[in-house]
Formats: C-alpha cells, structure tokens, sequence
C-alpha cells in the first residue's frame, strides 16, 4: 500500500509541475472570461448561455488534458524506459500500475475540485445566489474523464501511446452518440441494426450518461437513478478495465 | 520578445478576424438552417449539442423571410419549423425555444399540427417530458377549430402514464374532453383510472370528492 502511495504522490507531483499545467489554468482563466462577457445575454432562459459555455468548456478542458496527461505519462515511460528503475525494486507491476493511474486520477480530480470552487465563486457573483445544481455537471465530467483515462491505460497495453490516445477520443465521441444511436435504431425493433445498438450500448463505454447539461441548464428535474448511476457506472467499468490491464501489463514484455 | 509578439500578433487577428465576422453576421441576413439529418448531428455534437442549440437559437432570429416560400414549396415546411426543430433536437428541453417555435407556428401561421410535430420532436428524446403535452393541449385548444377532442384524449392519457409532474387539472381536460366527445359512459372509468394513477394522498381525496359530484349529478 505503501509503494502505491508513493507512486501515487509523485505521478500528481510531476503531472502538475509540467508546462501544460500552466497552459491548462490560463485556458481556463480564458474560457471563463469569455463566458463571463456571454453571461449578460439572454436567450429565452437568464444565464442559459453562460452556464452552457462555461460547462461545455470545462469539459472539453478536462478531457482534454486528461488524455494529454496520460499520453505524456505513457510516451515517456516507453521513450525512456522508465519502467525499469521502480520495477527493479520489490514492487509488483501491479502495483506499479495502479498507482501511475491512480496518480493521474488524483491530478483530474484535483483540476476539476479546483474548476468546482472557481466555478461556484463565479456563479455566486454573476447569477447573485449560491448555485451548487450546475457543479453536478463538473462532478460527472470528471467520473466522464476518469472513465476515459482507464480505457486509455487498456489500449496502451495493447498499442502504442499515440494509438491509445486516439482510440480513447473516438470512443469518447461514438459514447457520446449512442443514446442517439439506439433511438434511431429502435423504429424497427426486429431489425439487425436494433440489435447491433444494443450490443454496442452495453459494450462499449456510454459516456452520454454523464451528460446531464441540458438537463441543468434547463433546471429540469434529475432522478436519483441519473445520479447515482454514473458513479457505479464509472467504478464498476474502470475495474474491469483496469483489471484487464493489470493482467496484460503483468505479462507484457517490457 | 520575438516569440510574445508573434503570440500578440497572432491573438490580435483572432479578435480582429471574430469581430468582422460578428459584424457580416449581424449585417447579413442568414440561410434557412436546415440539416439533413437533426438526429445524427445531435450524435456528432454529443455533450455540446446544447452549446449548438443555443448557437442555430440565436442564428433563427437572423433568418431571411424570403427564403420561406422558397423552401415550403420543396420540403412542404416553414423555415421557423426547420429553425425551431433543429433547436429541438439538439436540446429537446430549451423550453423557451419550444414553446416560442410551436406558439409562433400555431398562432401567427396557423399551422398546429406543424407545431404539435415540433412537441413530438422533446418527446422522441424525452418521453417523461410534461411540457410538449401541455403545449399541444394549449395550442391545439387556442388555435385549432374545431377541436379534435380525440386527440386531446389521447395526449392527457400519454402525460398522464409516462410523465412525472402531471398536475391535477389535466385530469379535468380529459373529462371536459369526454363530454364533448359524447362519450358519457367512459367518464365513470376515467376517473376510476384517475384515481389509480393519483400520485398522493391529497390527490386521490379530490378525485374521490370529483367521483362524488359526479355520481351525484348523473345518479350514479
């Protein structure tokens, strides 16, 4: 537990030193500045548009350096062999790799914990009254991200970093559209496609579960069941993902 | 110094670049917005599609009224139902656009079964959805003569099982409607089924007691 701690501790440590850290907080400072002007405007709904453009960047912005992240923490690693110095050591590669992507997890939910309290600061000064329903959103882009970066760490067991990382964006994409996709393919429930929507719903990742904006900006009601099952979602497919890593990596020819 | 004025530089045509395009945008009067497919853009934008919906929202209010005969004569449809519905479909709970689009369509054009087609749009993503039944009902009943009772009857029983925030009075819809329907003996059942969905205890008294009235003036 210890080494897993450790890892842990200088995988954050390193990320957030790095030069994109510095990126990512002026992007943000940008991207909210640039909602902040587009919070006078009122199209129908008061703030409809701010909080859209404020959350709708933040989760571009998360995912975003999540995969840069990782795809950083991967490139070096197969660049430079880092593997070899820790695993020379009485550390499992189990134990290796949990702790590398708990690291990475730690540095996403320190970002988004930091978007979080920007984000309610703003919303308290711009909206006047204490906002928490829209900071659901930043918690579920996080679960989102997480859950992206675990099937990256199961693609760059099978392929290359740079591989990964666009397996990982174009399934963050299709997961997104499959809500859509199996509507679609539900005006024939007999049909091949209707099947073929059903087995790509349960197989592969449904990120349209975390996406609740529409609902928050529109203040419509959220069910307990849209709550809560993202989170399981989250843990329950990263284990499995990670657990097959763990099982690949531990037989991976390094 | 080179590297901070190449970024300065580069910056400064950005804005420059997006202040001239916000003026034409302003200046120009827009095409009709018409995508081919609303359901596979929906699925490309994925978690931005509300960000697009306020962005067709707002580039709806430029469009060019010329453009409407043009394209009613080929796609049987008015521009604001093209407007509206790619709004509706990319964020089928912006009510304000909803209720604008179908409102405008049922009023000003007088074309409600367009604007009962743009409520059918929430509700194909959003079937728990209250709000497109109360716009059908309300549109159908202040604009549509005569009124197609048979229709009401069967969007209150659709709110009725598949949303959550039914008020009461839409039960009363129902009822008024059956009337006029002439159609006296299923009053009884309905409100027997009223009182089965009833979703609180204050809820169930008033229908008792409009059981009760009932009864009482047609001695039941």
């Amino acid at each position: 537990m210890y080494a897993i701690k450790t890892i842990i501790y200088y995988t954050a440590l390193s990320l957030l030193r790095q030069k994109i850290t510095s990126f990512f907080l002026i992007t943000t400072i940008f991207l909210i500045g640039i909602g902040t002007l587009m919070s006078t405007v009122d199209i129908g709904i008061r703030f409809r548009l701010f909080e859209n453009i404020l959350l709708a960047s933040q989760t571009l912005l998360i995912h975003l350096f999540a995969w840069i992240y990782t795809f950083e923490q991967w490139r070096k690693e197969f660049s430079q062999n880092l593997f070899v110095l820790p695993l020379s050591t009485d550390i499992s590669r189990f134990q290796y790799l949990v702790g590398r992507y708990l690291g990475i997890v730690s540095v996403v939910i320190i970002l988004s914990s930091s978007l979080l309290l920007i984000d309610l600061v703003l919303l308290r000064v711009i909206e006047q009254q204490w906002l928490f329903f829209p900071l659901i959103q930043i918690f579920f882009i996080c679960l989102s991200a997480i859950l992206s970066i675990s099937c990256f760490y199961f693609f760059v067991n099978i392929t290359s970093p740079i591989q990964a990382m666009l397996y990982c964006i174009a399934l963050w994409f299709i997961g997104h559209g499959l809500d859509e996709f199996v509507l679609f393919s539900q005006a024939d429930k007999n049909s091949l496609l209707n099947i073929f929507s059903q087995v790509l719903y349960y197989f592969l990742p449904n990120f349209s579960v975390y996406d609740l904006t529409s609902a928050i900006i529109n203040r419509t009601n959220i069910t307990l069941y849209q709550l809560v099952s993202p989170i399981i979602y989250t843990f329950g497919y990263s284990f499995i993902l990670i657990y097959l890593s763990c099982l690949i990596f531990s037989k991976k020819n390094l | 110094m080179k590297n901070n004025l190449f970024v300065i530089f580069i910056a400064g045509f950005f804005i420059w670049n997006a202040q001239f395009s916000y003026q034409n945008f302003e200046n120009t009067p827009q095409k009709p917005l018409f995508v081919e497919s609303p359901t596979l853009f929906k699925s490309i934008t994925g978690p931005f599609s509300p960000l697009a919906a306020d962005w067709f929202w707002l580039q709806s209010a430029h469009i060019d009224p010329s453009y409407s005969n043009t394209l009613k004569q080929h796609k049987n449809q008015s521009t604001l139902y093209d407007a509206t519905a790619l709004t509706t479909h990319l964020d089928p709970l912006f009510y304000s656009a909803l209720r604008y689009g179908t409102t405008y369509l049922s009023s000003i054009k007088k074309e409600v079964d367009l604007s009962h087609q743009l409520c059918d749009i929430a509700l194909y993503y959003h079937k728990d959805y209250f709000y497109p039944y109360s716009l059908k009902i309300t549109n159908e009943m202040g604009y549509h003569h005569p009124y197609r009772y048979d229709q009401i009857v069967k969007w209150v029983k659709k709110a009725i099982n598949e949303t959550v925030d039914v008020p009461l009075w839409f039960g009363d819809i129902l009822i008024h409607a059956r009337k006029n329907l002439n159609q006296q003996l299923l009053i009884q059942s309905d409100l027997k089924w009223l009182l089965e969905m009833a979703r609180s205890d204050k809820e169930k008294a008033v229908i008792k007691l409009k059981i009760k009235e009932y009864n009482q003036q047609n001695k039941f």
